[in-house]
């Protein structure tokens, strides 16, 4: 296997706040291959987000206890100076965010805001800086894209401003590309037409992609790896054959039996799962999971489950005997499915 | 635009037209004193009195008074402020002279003022929101809370005792005789006559300015954009002057015009307590003295600086927010 | 005059001051030689410009026919107006109540004392624009007509001429002319009165019988045509001053494009220059020592009065020298000699409602006059610098000293008697038990007006706190100034007491006091009889009244004011001033006021006006000055 372009090692980030130490994320490992698009899964407060912002420097050590080890081409960023690390964010790792009307400046012209990310990285002239920003535009497929690079944020419709989002992050020609709930604020057409466009523009750029959701429909169609957070920790990890079809944790199957089908009869109730995510701060011991889930047992509130591989590099963070696991699996929750 | 614009102009207009009816009324229905017999004074004859009421048209009907105060109101040549309705009880001209003459005075007093406290209050306040609980934080925001709490009497008496009577420094209240118009209050200006009264009113306004681009900015700086500014990899003094100040001070556009408005409609505590001949000097005068017409013809004069003040601060704030668009 | 207006800005207590030790004798400083009465030969005070500052502008815009306010009466006197007489400009023991032919030569009365005749001096002329034009008996028929002419004379004293014969049917638009006056030739005018008149001389001293010089077309009102709201601003002097620039001013050109004198700016400056037209020899009666007066309008009091103590100033007209400078000047010996007070002829008072019970019971009013503590009223308004305790209700002046030690309430340090008072209550019908407390229910909440700021807001505590041992409660309502003198003179208030007012002479003559304040003449809708004194049955039960008899003294007021002036006229006032204090009582007079001066180190002499109760601003000599 090639050298990971991304290689996280068990990163925490720890706020302190007034309520007291929250774990936001609790020792969360993954890789990331050039090519490769990775999909991190899970309720709101689960640690998605915290993780990305964090590898990308957004989160410094002034604002939380930060421990582990990030490595990017050969450097571990959480140890980089300031500077450096600003050169590395916008370049080298971008990142896009979830609701484009409020990320995007309202006050300056979207190709302004484009040729800034460029100029801030290139030292070229402004007409030339606005020239890579019109043809960004182009390639996002925005119609018009010189006079819409004249145009304010507010002129632009959602996926239109989405896709802008998209375009200001690829500009420096990046090799990791973190879309943070990209299609969250976006109507079903329009999310799929985004998808697409990261798929294209990650093999035409050559970049490494990871899509942070909590939307299971969005990762199935578009992610090679797919790590499910739970309480700032992985609970599974796997490609995503095996998170679909060979599921090994609870919670995973519990996010699969909650999706609602269209070929159910109308009035077959959902299946949630029962109970909230917990708060992050007073984080139940043992598995954090363990509240919740209808197969625990008695190590379960006790012992910290690690992340195990089960098969290659599909693993679990779970007690259960693999055994177990299939059975269950087999028997309850494929059946369901 | 255009069409905003007219509706904006009519707008002003009823505005201005029901400030006016309220003082009308207030003044005539709710009398300290009959006007007749406030204007005749001391001494008075069934007579006089009745000879006052002719001499100011007191005896006609007052729809009949208040249609002569109106036509006042359009500002046009020869009937903007006419000088038949418009005639002062009290110094007895036309109340357009008087204004004429105290106009440069309030205009130096406020603009002079306006400038010095931007450029003392809005640094201040980028200070303090960038630095939030620093130790340079938290000594801008004892200036700001000791600025917006003390009284402006106070402070002016204050500093005319200690600059003038006792350090000798500044010269002391008022203009001196033959200083007339822009070119007198100018030359007042450059004699430092205007410097302690600017200091008055600019200290408390440079508080208040101050806090208010502190909480601007550290709101703006709380939006979602500014992640983005940074995720882009730009400096953080990039971040914070380009992009999150463009966002805390748009506000201040909106505070500016209409606290000019406001001042250019007189400071009266300022002008009073340093002697300086402006609009609110005049105002409150005229006021204690029931002077009737120069009490419509302040208010209506200062009806329509706010009015206006309030229509440029709109389409100003087009100019700087491009969300805003006026039809 | 009402004094409220005038002093109001004249004296505001600050805080209570402690008594002070030192403080010159009662009217005037006759005791010690005051500036002004050695005068240095005149040649020597010559020159200079004179800075002076006023707090408020004057109420009229200086018109003749309009302004009734004694700082503009100064004015008038020293320096831009002569008249037919006029006065010295000096305190009344130094002559300064005394009338003196000014623009007259002379003056002579016929037999049945109907008609005078005045000679008017000949080769005076007018200051520039109309140098070239000589004052004569016409111009004063002008003036006088422009008095009576209702649109012009608002605000002012038109009704010390109704007795001219057909002034009130000129007023009223019925007569051509005033029959009463005629001038004969260019230098001869002769009055005719309806009624003997003793005082005509003094009402021909007044700023409004002025002489208003003719223009060029012949218009009936000369210069002034055109000009009935605001002819001040283009008036044509005739005093030893003139506005400056008032040479700018062309009366050819259509009234409303004539330019007003630019020396006068409302609300901002008065800038007086020497008339050249005006000589010496002709005019015995005035100093005229600067060269240019120069008045600032506008400012702080206190901060005035620092600028004068530092040179910057040399005098504030209408000011109130604070409580703290008082005591300085008085007790420093290099200061002493620039602070001055006189008597400013006015008294302050609280007036009984006669037609108001208890009030309608003369000794409940005497029982208040014995209970007064009129050193506390006095000590509340800033101690014994601001006036002496008045034992009766005309200023000395007026009745040439006659009463200056009566009093027919005498207490203690003037702090007020209740036992005496109690003694007296006795007597009335409202204390039923004769306890010497009144007990009957209209002792109780008894309505009292009075004035809202200080120091009457603190005098209304004094005064409740010495009238209810004798058993008089009182609800007091204080209102702003203006409100106050209305309602006090508005006799459907009903109010019973009011305790607000001050009130000045117009003129050195005892008629400014008896007639608008006590006889019929003065009773509502005209001014300012509060007490009712003089009102008919009739009257009494229109407005509303219970009581249907007052007491009336408009028969003395009538034979007193038909006296040629003189002895035997201040005799009749001071008798009167005794009725009304023993038989009458309408009030409790209990300060007379003195205006308090101090002046800058550049002023080398100082004169008192006893007739508008001011510094003369022409006798104030600043022959350093020349900035």
């Amino acid at each position: 296997m090639a050298q990971p372009l991304l290689e996280v090692k068990d990163l925490k980030v720890h706020f302190q706040t007034d309520d007291g130490l929250v774990k936001a994320v609790d020792g969360v490992s993954y890789s990331l291959q050039a090519g490769e698009t990775l999909g991190i899964v899970g309720e709101s407060g689960s640690g998605k987000s915290v993780s990305s912002l964090t590898v990308m420097g957004l989160i410094t050590p002034k604002q939380a206890n930060i421990t582990g080890e990030v490595f990017f081409q050969g450097q571990d960023l959480l140890k980089v100076p300031k500077d450096e690390m600003r050169t590395i964010r916008g370049e080298k790792i971008s990142m896009i965010f979830q609701d484009p009307m409020t990320s995007l400046h309202p006050f300056y012209k979207v190709g302004y805001q484009i040729s800034e990310a460029i100029l801030e990285h290139q030292d070229i002239s402004k007409k030339e800086a606005f020239d890579q920003a019109v043809e960004m535009l182009a390639r996002v497929n925005i119609p018009h894209p010189r006079d819409r690079a004249s145009q304010y944020p507010h002129e632009f419709s959602g996926g239109m401003r989405q896709r802008a989002m998209i375009a200001m992050a690829l500009s420096l020609n990046p090799d990791v590309l973190i879309a943070d709930e990209p299609t969250t604020a976006l109507d079903v057409t329009v999310q799929a037409q985004i998808l697409d466009l990261i798929d294209r523009l990650k093999s035409e750029f050559n970049a490494a992609v990871i899509i942070i959701t909590h939307d299971l429909g969005v990762v199935a169609e578009h992610c090679d790896n797919i790590m499910v957070m739970y309480a700032g920790k992985a609970a599974e990890y796997g490609n995503t054959d095996d998170i679909y079809y060979k599921p090994l944790h609870p919670y995973t199957w519990g996010l699969l039996s909650s999706i609602p089908r269209l070929d159910e009869e109308k009035k077959e109730r959902l299946n949630p799962i029962r109970g909230l995510p917990p708060s992050l701060i007073q984080v139940p011991p043992g598995c954090a999971f363990h509240p919740r889930c209808p197969y625990k047992f008695d190590p379960c509130d006790r012992d910290v489950p690690e992340l195990l591989p089960v098969d290659g590099h599909h693993a679990a963070a779970c007690h259960l005997s693999l055994a177990d696991k299939e059975k269950i699996r087999d028997e309850e929750v494929l059946v369901r499915r | 635009m255009g069409r905003y614009l007219i509706r904006r102009a009519l707008f002003m207009v009823l505005v201005i037209m029901i400030v006016s009816f309220l003082t009308f009324m207030i003044f005539v229905k709710l009398p300290a004193g009959d006007p007749a017999r406030r204007a005749v004074g001391r001494t008075t004859t069934p007579e006089q009195i009745e000879n006052a009421r002719l001499a100011f048209g007191l005896d006609k009907p007052l729809y009949v008074q208040y249609w002569r105060f109106l036509k006042g109101f359009i500002p046009y040549p020869g009937l903007w402020l006419d000088e038949d309705v418009y005639f002062s009880y009290g110094s007895f001209e036309p109340v357009k002279n008087e204004l004429g003459r105290r106009i440069p005075i309030t205009g130096i007093l406020a603009i002079g003022a306006a400038v010095i406290w931007l450029a003392i209050g809005i640094p201040i306040g980028i200070l303090s929101g960038v630095r939030r609980r620093s130790v340079a934080d938290r000594a801008a925001m004892i200036f700001a809370i000791v600025g917006v709490s003390m009284p402006i009497f106070w402070l002016a008496q204050l500093l005319l005792y200690a600059f003038w009577f006792k350090l000798q420094i500044l010269p002391s209240s008022g203009i001196p005789i033959g200083y007339v118009g822009w070119g007198g209050a100018v030359r007042a200006a450059l004699e430092g006559r205007f410097i302690l009264p600017w200091v008055s009113l600019a200290y408390i306004n440079a508080a208040f300015y101050a806090r208010m681009v502190r909480g601007n900015l550290i709101e703006t700086m709380n939006e979602d954009y500014i992640r983005t500014a940074r995720a882009k990899g730009l400096s953080e003094r990039r971040v914070i002057y380009k992009h999150g100040l463009r966002g805390a001070l748009t506000p201040v556009v909106t505070m500016l015009g209409l606290d000019v408005g406001l001042l250019l409609g007189g400071a009266f505590i300022t002008e009073t307590v340093f002697g300086l001949p402006g609009i609110g000097q005049l105002a409150v005068q005229s006021i204690g003295t029931n002077d009737f017409p120069t009490v419509m013809g302040v208010t209506v004069l200062g009806a329509f600086i706010i009015a206006i003040a309030n229509l440029v601060v709109d389409v100003a704030y087009a100019f700087v927010d491009p969300r805003v668009r006026y039809t | 005059m009402r004094r409220g207006v005038a002093l109001n800005r004249a004296i505001r207590v600050i805080a209570v001051v402690a008594v002070l030790g030192m403080v010159a004798g009662a009217c005037g400083k006759s005791t010690e030689p005051t500036p002004g009465t050695s005068k240095p030969p005149t040649a020597d005070l010559e020159g200079g410009t004179l800075h002076m500052a006023m707090l408020a502008d004057v109420t009229a815009a200086f018109d003749p026919q309009k302004e009734y306010y004694s700082v503009t009466w100064e004015y008038f006197r020293c320096c831009l107006l002569r008249t037919l007489m006029s006065y010295e400009g000096t305190p009344t023991d130094e002559g300064g109540a005394e009338i003196h032919p000014d623009l007259a030569s002379d003056a002579k009365q016929s037999d049945d004392g109907l008609t005078w005749t005045f000679t008017i001096k000949p080769g005076l002329m007018y200051a520039p624009p109309m140098q070239d034009t000589e004052i004569t008996a016409g111009d004063f028929i002008r003036a006088i007509e422009r008095t009576a002419n209702p649109k012009a004379n608002v605000g002012g004293y038109s009704f010390y001429y109704s007795v001219i014969e057909g002034f009130d049917d000129f007023a009223a638009g019925t007569a051509d002319t005033i029959s009463g006056m005629a001038a004969p030739d260019d230098h001869t005018l002769s009055i005719t009165t309806t009624s003997p008149v003793g005082d005509i001389s003094y009402r021909f001293a007044m700023g409004t019988t002025a002489p208003i010089p003719p223009d060029a077309e012949g218009e009936r009102m000369g210069v002034a045509e055109g000009h009935d709201r605001n002819y001040g601003r283009f008036l044509v002097a005739s005093g030893p001053y003139m506005f400056d620039g008032s040479d700018t001013m062309d009366f050819s050109a259509d009234p409303k494009d004539q330019t007003e004198a630019p020396g006068y700016v409302p609300g901002r400056q008065i800038v007086l220059v020497r008339n050249p037209s005006w000589t010496r020899e002709s005019d015995q009666l005035r100093d005229a020592f600067p060269e240019k007066i120069e008045v600032r309008i506008g400012g702080d009091n206190d901060d005035l009065y620092n600028q004068v103590a530092q040179g910057a100033l040399d005098f504030v007209v209408d000011g109130a020298v604070p409580p703290e400078k008082i005591r300085d000047y008085q007790t420093n010996p290099d200061l002493q000699d620039r602070i001055n007070i006189y008597a400013s002829d006015a008294v302050r008072y609280v007036s009984f409602n006669l037609a108001v019970p208890p009030f309608d019971d003369v000794h409940v009013r005497k029982a208040v006059n014995w209970a007064f503590d009129k050193q506390g009223f006095r000590q509340l308004r800033g101690g014994p610098s601001v006036g002496e305790i008045a034992g009766h209700i005309m200023v000395n002046s007026l009745e040439d000293n006659i009463l200056a030690t009566y009093d027919p309430y005498p207490t203690a340090n003037a702090a007020g008697d209740v036992a005496k008072a109690k003694e007296e209550m006795k007597q009335s019908v409202y204390d039923t038990d004769q306890d010497g407390v009144c007990d009957a229910p209209e002792c109780k909440d008894i309505l009292t007006i009075t004035d809202r700021e200080d120091p009457y807001s603190e005098q209304m505590a004094l005064l409740k706190q010495f009238l209810e041992p004798i058993g008089l409660t009182l609800d007091d309502k204080q209102l702003e100034r203006g409100t106050m003198y209305n309602k006090c003179n508005d006799a459907n208030s009903k109010h019973a007491l009011c305790a607000g007012p001050g009130w000045g002479k117009d003129y050195a003559d005892g008629v400014t006091f008896a007639e608008p304040l006590f006889s019929s003449a003065g009773l509502w809708e005209s001014c300012c009889n509060y007490s009712l004194v003089g009102a008919t049955a009739d009257q009494l039960k229109g407005w509303g009244y219970k009581v249907t008899s007052v007491p009336s003294v408009d028969d003395d007021e009538a034979t007193c004011a038909a006296l040629e002036p003189g002895d035997a006229r201040f005799k009749c006032w001071a008798e009167l001033d005794k009725k009304l204090m023993e038989d009458v009582v309408p009030w409790v007079p209990y300060l007379f006021d003195n205006s308090v001066d101090i002046l800058s180190d550049n002023i080398k002499n100082y004169s008192f006006d006893q007739f508008a109760g001011l510094a003369a601003f022409d006798s104030l000599a600043v022959p350093g000055n020349t900035a």
